[in-house]
């Protein structure tokens, strides 16, 4: 039932994420929103998988919900209809496929050729609870760092989208 | 209990991050007395309060690295100052300061002075951060918090439409190489189950090797590339070097080199210590020496080359700054502890050079000058003393003795060659890099000749103040007193990264 489960998952997230950027039936970025969306969902759906819970309910609250209703709006907002139909740079397409390629052919052979997964046991943890004492014992640091990194973001933020601030 | 574990752990972070804490709060309080006085202080002057006030904040960290600060890691790793650390981040406190008094120079300050100022300082935590870390997690949080800053720091002047340009680019390739690096850190993380380096090392010693975590080495080593401006990862540098603020450009040149150059050294020696493989003669094993070998070999032949093409300055410095990435590579790439000390002390004094250079472009830049070989044209007519400043950074950035360049480069250069059991590989890198030094000899002195055989065509002396000025004699001076007595701070350098 679980492997079913991640396989109809794992599947949701690489056809919707494809579908984000690549639509071959329509260019409009509403369209591509909703598709994030559906990515997201089923990210969530991974990390129910993995028994992260509180990491599905954020990723469906903050990305799905919040984000994405930005970004909806910001669409909006600017009126963007359908994309103009790019001129694709050949050389720059066939670079790209050819890393692509080459970076995903490695990928694939090292997973095949490594005995990843193997004898292992799961060992699942990540309740809110764990997720909490380790977020403020073990790695206070870093969550007090992420502090100091959003502010740094909200600083750009509004630095660089006022139009004329003082 | 548990409350008791808090409190001491609070406590020793606190002792541990001081010099950190005080930067953030100085970024604050630059923050605050922006908005208190904003408007109601002439621009200038608040400019220069905030300066002040910045540099104090710095001269405060340095004074705790240097008078008060314990050695030792807190929360089993996360973080860990030993001396090493502490001569790296007076290093960085240094040339974030100089950046900071070429800003001073700066006449007619562009707004936001406060948000300036704190960015600078906070992207100075991210490479403070940066330089303690001993922790996958803590590295990429570090590696953004510098990032995000200086992304941040190079679209400022967004009146200028190619300032909000480049940055997008700069933001979008550091945007993909922290995507590679977090993949990578992932797959490390899955392979051997520890994010901290020294719990990788010892999880790692005696096995053998796997292809699914040497393919997370590389990924990650591709997001430090970027970070260090190493070919094939250095498209962003020669727009950043070109449009960016002067102080921000020579704080990405040389302390955030810095940074990134400690940390490779600490994330390969201290995590992957047993798998570096090697690059002796033909006889190649597979290892994560091979990739920086690779990375060395491409940064000084693309930037050594890029650069020869070059007609604006700021570009050629950035193409330079590759070839001088690809030269310092070599330093973490030899095994003994005098390669990565030999490494940083070549950053730093690479960092007062190109800083140096990058005043005095900025002073012909407000002088009126484009940045080409133009501007430079009569230099020796028009201000002789700018130009023998100038010869001196110049010639220290090429390599010639007497001056520190050619020190930090001899000392880089003997620390890759007494590694023992000479590889083959090592030495024809060496050499690959004498040839290289060479070749950049030719655009080094172009830049002299232009400054003082051709005739100017401007007439009238350059006109610069006393931050300016003061700011390119010191650092000249630095490259010759330290190139003539290098004895006690190199010495100080290599006995703090061997113990």
């Amino acid at each position: 039932m679980q492997e079913l489960l991640f396989y109809i998952f794992s599947a949701l997230t690489l056809i919707c994420g494809f579908l984000v950027v690549a639509n071959p039936f329509t260019r409009n970025p509403v369209t591509s929103a909703m598709f994030l969306v559906l990515t997201i969902v089923s990210m969530a759906g991974l990390f129910v998988l993995l028994n992260a819970f509180f990491l599905a309910a954020v990723q469906v609250m903050v990305y799905a919900g919040a984000v994405i209703v930005l970004f909806l709006f910001v669409i909006m907002l600017l009126d963007v209809k359908e994309v103009e139909r790019q001129h694709y740079n050949l050389f720059g397409v066939v670079l790209g496929l050819l890393g692509l390629l080459s970076v995903g052919g490695m990928l694939i052979k090292a997973i095949l050729a490594s005995g990843v997964g193997k004898d292992l046991h799961p060992h699942m943890e990540g309740t809110t609870k764990d997720l909490g004492m380790k977020l403020f014992t073990d790695y206070v640091l870093p969550f007090e760092i992420m502090g100091v990194l959003l502010l740094v973001g909200m600083i750009g933020v509004i630095l660089l989208s006022k139009k004329n601030l003082r | 209990m548990n409350q008791l574990i808090q409190a001491a752990t609070h406590g020793d972070i606190l002792k541990l991050t001081a010099p950190e804490c005080i930067l953030v709060v100085t970024a604050l309080v630059a923050l605050a007395v922006s908005f208190a006085f904003n408007g109601r202080m002439e621009a200038l002057r608040l400019s220069r309060t905030l300066s002040w006030l910045s540099i104090l904040g710095l001269g405060l960290a340095s004074g705790v690295l240097l008078f008060n600060q314990p050695a030792g890691d807190v929360l089993g790793g996360l973080f860990y100052t030993n001396d090493a650390c502490r001569m790296v981040k007076l290093g960085i406190a240094a040339l974030g300061a100089a950046s900071i008094w070429l800003h001073m120079g700066n006449q007619r300050p562009f707004p936001h002075q406060g948000e300036f100022h704190a960015l600078l300082l906070l992207a100075m935590v991210g490479m403070f951060l940066l330089v303690g870390a001993d922790h996958l997690l803590m590295i990429f949080v570090a590696l953004e918090l510098t990032a995000l800053s200086l992304y941040i720091l190079t679209g400022f002047e967004k009146s200028k439409p190619v300032a909000t340009q480049t940055a997008l680019k700069y933001f979008l390739i550091g945007g993909v190489s922290a995507a590679f690096v977090l993949y990578g850190f992932s797959l490390i993380y899955g392979m051997t189950g520890y994010l901290s380096l020294s719990d990788i090392q010892v999880a790692l010693t005696g096995k053998p090797t796997d292809p699914l975590l040497a393919m997370g080495l590389v990924m990650s080593l591709i997001g430090f590339g970027f970070k260090i401006a190493a070919a094939p990862f250095h498209m962003w540098a020669p727009d950043v070097y070109q449009v960016a603020p002067t102080p921000v450009a020579s704080l990405i040149a040389s302390a955030s080199k810095v940074a990134g150059f400690f940390v490779l050294g600490r994330f390969l020696w201290g995590g992957f210590g047993g798998f570096e493989g090697s690059i002796h003669g033909w006889h190649w094993s597979a290892g994560w020496m091979v990739v920086l070998g690779l990375l060395a070999c491409l940064s000084m032949i693309i930037g050594n080359l890029a650069a020869l093409k070059q007609s604006n300055i700021r570009r050629l410095l950035a193409y330079s700054a590759v070839a001088h990435s690809g030269y310092a590579l070599l330093g973490i790439l030899s095994p003994s502890s005098s390669g990565p000390a030999s490494a940083a002390f070549y950053m730093i004094t690479y960092g007062v050079s190109i800083i140096g250079v990058f005043g005095l472009l900025h002073v012909l830049s407000q002088n009126g000058q484009a940045s080409d070989w133009r501007a430079l044209e009569g230099l020796r007519h028009r201000s002789p003393w700018l130009a023998a400043c100038f010869m001196l950074l110049v010639l220290s950035m090429a390599g010639i003795p007497p001056l520190i360049g050619f020190l930090g480069k001899f000392n880089l250069f003997i620390s890759a060659l007494k590694t023992s059991g000479n590889p083959l590989g090592l030495i024809l890198l060496v050499a690959l890099a004498l040839g290289a030094s060479a070749v950049s000899l030719y655009y080094y002195l172009g830049m002299l000749k232009a400054a003082f055989c051709k005739d100017a065509t401007q007439t009238g002396t350059i006109e610069a103040n006393g931050y300016q000025i003061s700011l390119i004699i010191t650092t000249a001076l630095i490259t010759i007193l330290l190139g003539v007595f290098p004895g006690t701070l190199l010495a100080r350098f290599m006995e703090a990264f061997a113990s």
